[in-house]
C-alpha cells in the first residue's frame, strides 16, 4: 500500500462521516494542506538557512530553543507578530499594507500544482505547467508595489531593480521549461513526473528509474542549469539579491516594512525558494520518483517512489542555493542584465532547438 | 533643466538621495548627498563632522599625558599608530629618548594592529559587495589579535599602549610565542581568501576598473597609505621617512598600477603578509632592557614645533605640535589619513552606479573617527 | 637631492618672493608674507625640488596680549615624494578682517583643509570654490580652536528653551486643562 493509502486508512475512517454530513469539507482539506505546507516549509527553511550559513561561516547558529534551535523561527515569528505596526505617514497606506500579501499569494497558489508524491497534488490540472508559469509572474507585482508605496527613495530603487530583474529573468526561466514541454509533450505536472518514473534497467527486485530523469538528457541538463540560475534571480537570492541588497539600499523594497508585514515578505521569499526547488525537482529531477527502486518488494518499498524522495531532492537543491548565497558576492545591475540577455536567453533559445533535435531522434517521452 | 528629462522615448528622472549618516555601508556616520539619474551618480557631496569631538582642543586643555589615551579614539581600528604619532611629536619636541626594547615593542604592536585593521577592511569590503562570509572569516582571524592585546594591555581596542618615552608594559611571558602562532595562522589563511574572493569572477567584475584614482590626483590630495600606493605613488613613511627602528627591518611595499578598487584590496592583503614578516623579524631580534623612560612628574614640552608622522593602516597619521613650555601642547594638529583619502574620491564617484559607490567607499577604508577627529 | 641642496635650490628659485628659507631639523622651513603664499606654494611645487604632495594645512592662534596685536600663523606642510623631503611654509595674518588667497587651485587637497581652517579658526580664503563649514553644523557660532572661543554661545543654541520656545513658555491653568487628553480611555492609557 503506498503512502496515500496509508493516509486514507488513517484519516478516512473517521473523516468519512464528516464528508457524508458536509461534502464541502472535502474542498477545505487541500486548502489547509497547502497552507500548512507553505508555513512549515518556510519555518524549516529559515532554520535551515541559519544553520547552513552558520556552518559555512564557522559559527553555530540558533541553539537554545528546541533541539538544534528548531523552534527559533517560531519564536521569531511570534515576536514579529507583537511588534508595533508602523506605516510611514506619507506612504500609500492601502498599497503598503496589501503589497506583502500580493507577494505571498503566488507562492501559495503555485504549491497547488506541485505533485509531492504519487497522487499527492492539490489540483491536478492538465495545463499545470502553463498555470505555473503564468501565476509565478504575479509575485513581481507585490515587490514593485512595496517599493513604490513606501514613499522612500531607497525602496523605490529596490522596487525598480526588482521590476527589471524579475521580469528579465522570467524569460530564460520560461524558455528552459519549454524544452521540457517539447520533450514530454504535455503540460500536466503529474504526467511530467510519471514520464520520468519507471524503470530503465532491471535487476530484480530493483528497476532504477534514474536515467529516465530529464536532467540526464542533453536538453534537459542544459534546461535544468538555466532554470536554476533563473530561479535564483526570481527569488531574489544572492548573487541576484539586488532588490534587497542590504549593504547598498539599506533594505531595498523592504526598508519601511517592520513587524508582521516584513515577516510576510520573508515568508514569501522562503516559500518561493522551496517552491522553485520543488518545480526544478518536478521538471528535471524526477519529482517523487526514486533513483533506487521504483518497483520493489517488501522492505524495499520505503526506498521507492514517494514524498520522501521529493523532500530529499528539494533539500539538496535548497542546500545548494543556500551554499551559493553565502559564498558568492552580489552582481551589479548591469552585469546581471548582461548575464540574462547575452548569456541565458540565447542559451535557452538554443536549448529549444536542441530539444527539437532530441525529440526528432528519441521521440516524445511518455 | 527640469528634473524630467526625455531622451528619445525613455523618460529618466533625477533623484536627490541621501545616503547616511545611518547606512549599513558608509562605515560610520558619513553622509553622502547624491544626485542620481536612474542608478548613475551625477553629482556627489560628502557631509562629514558627525563624529567631530575636537580632539585638538581637548589636547590643549588636558595636556599631553591626559590626552594621550584619547588618541586611541581617533583611528580606533589602528589605535597603536595614533598613539605612536602623538608620542613621537611629544618626544621630538621635548627631546625624550626611547629605550631600544620599547621601540621594537612599538613595531610589533603597530604591525599586529595593522593586520587587524586590514582584516576588518577585507571583511567589511566583502559585506558591502554581498559576500558576507568573508566578514566572518576575517573577524575569526582578528579575534586572536585582540586577545593578545587584552593580555598585553588589558584592553582589546583602545589600548593606550604607547606612552611618551616608551610603551606601557613589557610583554608578559609566553606572549611572544602566542604572537608567532597567531601570525602564522593568519598568513596561512590568506590563500583561502584569494581563492574565494580575489579570484572570484563576480567580485572581479564588481571591483576591477571601478573608481580609478591616478597617481597625480593622489599626490595633489595628499592621499596616503594603501590608497596612494594602489595608485602607484611609491611612498611609505616606514621606508622613506623612517621613525623608530623600521630601518632595521626588511619588508616590501606592495604597489598597484591602476588605483581601482581591486588594487586597493590586493595591496592591503599583501600588506598583511609584509606585516607578518616584520613581526617575525621583530620578535626574533627583540633586545633586552627597559620599556619606558621615566618622565618628570609634570611633563612639559619646551617651545618649538615638531611633526610626528607614522604610517598607520590607513596612511600617514601625523601630529603637528607647537609647544609653549607647559604641560599641554599650545596647538596640536592631527593630520588624519582618512580626511585626505576621503576628499580624493568625492568626484571619483561621478559616472558610477550606486552599487559602485559602495564598492569605492569601502575600498578607501575610512574610519570616521579619523576623518572627523 | 639632499636637504641642503633643496634648501639652496628653493632659496634661489623663490628668490624675491619668499622671506626666508631654512633647512629645519627634518626638512625645509619657508617663511613668507601672506600676500605671496600662492606664489611660494606654486614655486615649491613646480620647482626643481618638486614638492608635489600636499600633506596638510593648519593654523595656530596667538591672541592679543599686552602690546602684541595677536596673529594667526598658517602652516602648509608639503612633501617631495621623489626626493623624500618635507617643507613647511609658515605665514602670518592678522586675526580678523584679512583674507588669504586660496591654494586649492594649486593643490586639490587644500580644498578641505582650508574649509576646516575656516570652520575652526575663521580664516577666510579668497577664491575658494565652497568656503563653508565642514566639521561643525552650519549654524554654529564662533570658531572653536581660537583661544578666545566661548562654548556658552553654542550651548545656548541647543538647549530646549532656545530651540523650542513654545514648549518653555509658562502655561495658564486654562491652557494646561485644554492640553489634557480627553476621555477616560486616554487617561487610563497614559497611566
Amino acid at each position: 500500500m503506498d503512502e496515500r493509502g496509508w493516509l486514507e486508512a488513517l484519516i478516512g475512517s473517521w473523516m468519512k462521516p464528516v464528508y457524508h454530513a458536509a461534502p464541502w469539507v472535502a474542498y477545505l482539506v487541500p486548502v489547509v494542506w497547502i497552507l500548512a505546507i507553505v508555513a512549515v516549509s518556510a519555518l524549516l527553511l529559515v532554520w535551515l538557512e541559519r544553520k547552513i550559513s552558520a556552518d559555512i561561516q564557522s559559527r553555530i547558529g540558533p541553539l537554545h530553543h528546541g533541539p538544534w534551535g528548531l523552534f527559533q523561527t517560531a519564536f521569531d515569528a511570534l515576536k514579529l507578530l507583537v511588534k508595533e505596526d508602523i506605516v510611514p505617514r506619507a506612504a500609500d497606506r492601502i498599497v503598503f499594507c496589501v503589497a506583502p500579501f500580493i507577494a505571498l499569494v503566488p507562492a501559495v497558489l503555485l504549491y497547488c500544482v506541485i505533485p509531492l508524491g504519487k497522487g499527492w497534488i492539490a489540483a491536478d490540472l492538465n495545463v499545470g505547467l502553463f498555470y505555473l508559469l503564468a501565476t509565478g509572474s504575479l509575485g513581481v507585482i507585490g515587490v514593485i508595489l512595496a517599493g513604490w508605496a513606501s514613499n522612500n527613495k531607497w525602496s523605490l530603487l529596490g522596487g525598480m531593480r526588482a521590476a527589471v530583474q524579475l521580469i528579465t529573468y522570467e524569460i530564460p526561466g520560461f524558455l528552459s521549461v519549454v524544452a521540457i514541454i517539447m520533450m514530454t509533450g504535455t503540460l500536466s505536472m503529474t504526467a511530467i513526473v510519471e514520464s520520468q518514473a519507471g524503470g530503465s534497467w532491471h535487476l530484480w527486485p530493483f528497476s532504477a528509474p534514474l536515467l529516465k530523469w530529464n536532467c540526464f538528457t542533453i536538453p534537459g541538463a542544459l534546461a535544468a542549469a538555466l532554470y536554476l540560475v533563473a530561479a535564483l534571480a526570481e527569488v531574489n537570492r544572492n548573487p541576484f539579491d539586488l532588490p534587497e541588497a542590504e549593504s547598498e539600499l539599506v533594505s531595498g523594497f523592504n526598508t519601511e516594512y517592520s513587524g508582521f508585514r516584513w515577516a510576510v515578505f520573508f515568508l514569501a521569499e522562503f516559500s518561493n525558494t522551496a517552491l522553485v526547488a520543488g518545480i526544478a525537482t518536478t521538471l528535471f529531477f524526477g519529482g517523487w520518483s526514486s533513483p533506487i527502486v521504483s518497483r520493489g518488494a517488501g522492505v524495499f518499498t520505503v526506498l521507492g517512489d514517494g514524498v520522501l524522495w521529493y523532500i530529499i531532492k528539494v533539500s539538496v537543491l535548497v542546500y545548494c542555493m543556500m551554499w551559493i548565497k553565502w559564498t558568492l558576492p552580489r552582481v551589479r545591475i548591469d552585469q546581471m542584465l548582461q548575464v540574462a540577455w547575452k548569456g541565458l536567453i540565447p542559451l535557452s533559445l538554443a536549448n529549444m532547438a536542441i530539444a527539437a533535435v532530441h525529440v526528432a531522434l528519441v521521440g516524445v517521452a511518455r | 533643466m527640469s528634473a524630467m528629462d526625455v531622451i528619445g522615448d525613455i523618460h529618466q528622472e533625477e533623484m536627490l538621495i541621501n545616503m547616511g549618516p545611518q547606512h549599513p555601508s558608509t562605515h560610520g556616520v558619513l553622509r553622502l548627498v547624491l544626485r542620481m539619474r536612474g542608478e548613475v551618480i551625477e553629482e556627489s557631496r560628502f557631509v562629514i563632522g558627525y563624529l567631530h569631538r575636537n580632539h585638538e582642543k581637548i589636547s590643549e586643555q588636558k595636556g599631553w599625558i591626559r590626552a594621550l589615551p584619547l588618541t586611541d579614539r581617533v583611528d580606533y581600528l589602528s589605535p597603536i599608530t595614533c598613539e605612536w604619532a602623538m608620542a613621537l611629536a611629544a618626544e621630538r619636541l621635548a627631546g625624550v629618548e626611547v629605550p631600544e626594547r620599547a621601540e621594537w615593542l612599538r613595531v610589533i604592536a603597530a604591525e599586529l594592529y595593522r593586520i587587524a585593521s586590514h582584516l576588518v577592511f577585507a571583511g567589511t569590503f566583502g559585506t558591502d559587495l554581498g559576500a558576507t562570509t568573508l566578514f566572518l572569516y576575517c573577524f575569526r582571524e582578528r579575534e586572536p589579535i585582540l586577545d593578545i592585546f587584552e593580555k598585553l594591555t588589558g584592553q582589546r581596542m583602545t589600548c593606550h599602549y604607547v606612552r611618551i618615552g616608551g610603551v606601557g608594559w613589557d610583554l608578559p611571558p609566553g606572549l611572544d610565542d602566542e604572537i608567532r602562532r597567531v601570525v602564522d595562522v593568519i598568513e596561512s589563511r590568506l590563500p583561502e581568501y584569494d581563492d574565494l574572493f580575489t579570484n572570484n569572477r563576480i567580485l572581479r567584475a564588481r571591483v576591477e576598473g571601478v573608481g580609478p584614482v591616478t597617481a597625480a590626483k593622489a599626490r595633489a590630495f595628499g592621499a596616503s597609505g594603501p590608497v596612494a600606493r594602489a595608485s602607484g605613488v611609491d611612498f611609505d613613511l616606514r621606508r622613506d621617512d623612517p621613525y623608530g627602528v623600521y630601518s632595521r627591518f626588511e619588508f616590501d611595499i606592495p604597489l598597484g598600477q591602476q588605483g581601482d578598487c581591486l588594487d586597493r584590496f590586493t595591496v592591503r592583503l599583501e600588506e598583511i603578509r609584509q606585516s607578518a614578516r616584520i613581526i617575525r623579524q621583530a620578535l626574533d631580534g627583540l633586545p633586552e632592557g627597559g620599556v619606558r623612560t621615566k618622565l618628570p612628574a609634570r611633563f612639559k614640552t619646551p617651545e618649538g614645533v615638531a611633526y610626528g608622522a607614522v604610517e598607520g593602516a590607513r596612511g600617514e597619521i601625523g601630529y603637528y605640535a607647537v609647544g609653549d613650555g607647559s604641560e599641554a601642547p599650545y596647538r596640536l594638529k592631527i593630520r588624519s589619513p582618512s580626511f585626505s583619502n576621503l576628499a580624493v574620491i568625492e568626484d571619483t564617484l561621478i559616472g558610477w552606479k550606486i552599487a559602485d559607490v559602495v564598492a569605492i567607499l569601502g575600498s578607501v577604508d575610512i574610519v570616521l573617527g579619523d576623518v572627523d577627529r | 637631492m639632499t636637504r641642503d641642496e633643496a634648501t639652496g635650490a628653493v632659496a634661489t628659485e623663490l628668490g624675491g618672493t619668499a622671506v626666508s628659507v631654512e633647512g629645519g631639523p627634518t626638512g625645509l622651513l619657508v617663511r613668507c608674507g601672506a600676500e605671496r603664499i600662492a606664489d611660494v606654494v606654486r614655486g615649491l611645487r613646480d620647482g626643481s625640488a618638486c614638492f608635489d604632495y600636499f600633506t596638510f594645512m593648519t593654523a595656530v592662534d596667538y591672541p592679543p596680549s599686552g602690546e602684541d596685536a595677536g596673529r594667526l600663523d598658517l602652516h602648509y606642510h608639503l612633501r617631495s615624494i621623489p626626493n623624500k623631503l618635507t617643507a613647511v611654509v609658515v605665514t602670518s595674518i592678522p586675526r580678523d578682517g584679512v583674507s588669504v588667497r586660496t591654494v586649492s587651485d594649486l593643490f586639490a587637497g587644500a580644498d578641505w583643509h582650508e574649509r576646516e581652517c575656516y570652520d575652526l579658526f575663521g580664516v577666510v580664503f579668497a577664491g575658494h570654490r565652497n568656503l563653508t563649514r565642514i566639521l561643525l553644523p552650519d549654524d554654529w557660532r564662533g570658531h572653536p580652536l581660537r583661544k578666545d572661543y566661548r562654548q556658552e554661545e553654542n550651548d545656548l543654541l541647543y538647549v530646549p528653551e532656545s530651540r523650542w520656545p513654545e514648549m518653555a513658555a509658562p502655561r495658564t491653568p486654562e491652557a494646561a486643562a485644554a492640553a489634557q487628553p480627553k476621555g477616560k480611555a486616554a487617561q487610563g492609557g497614559a497611566g
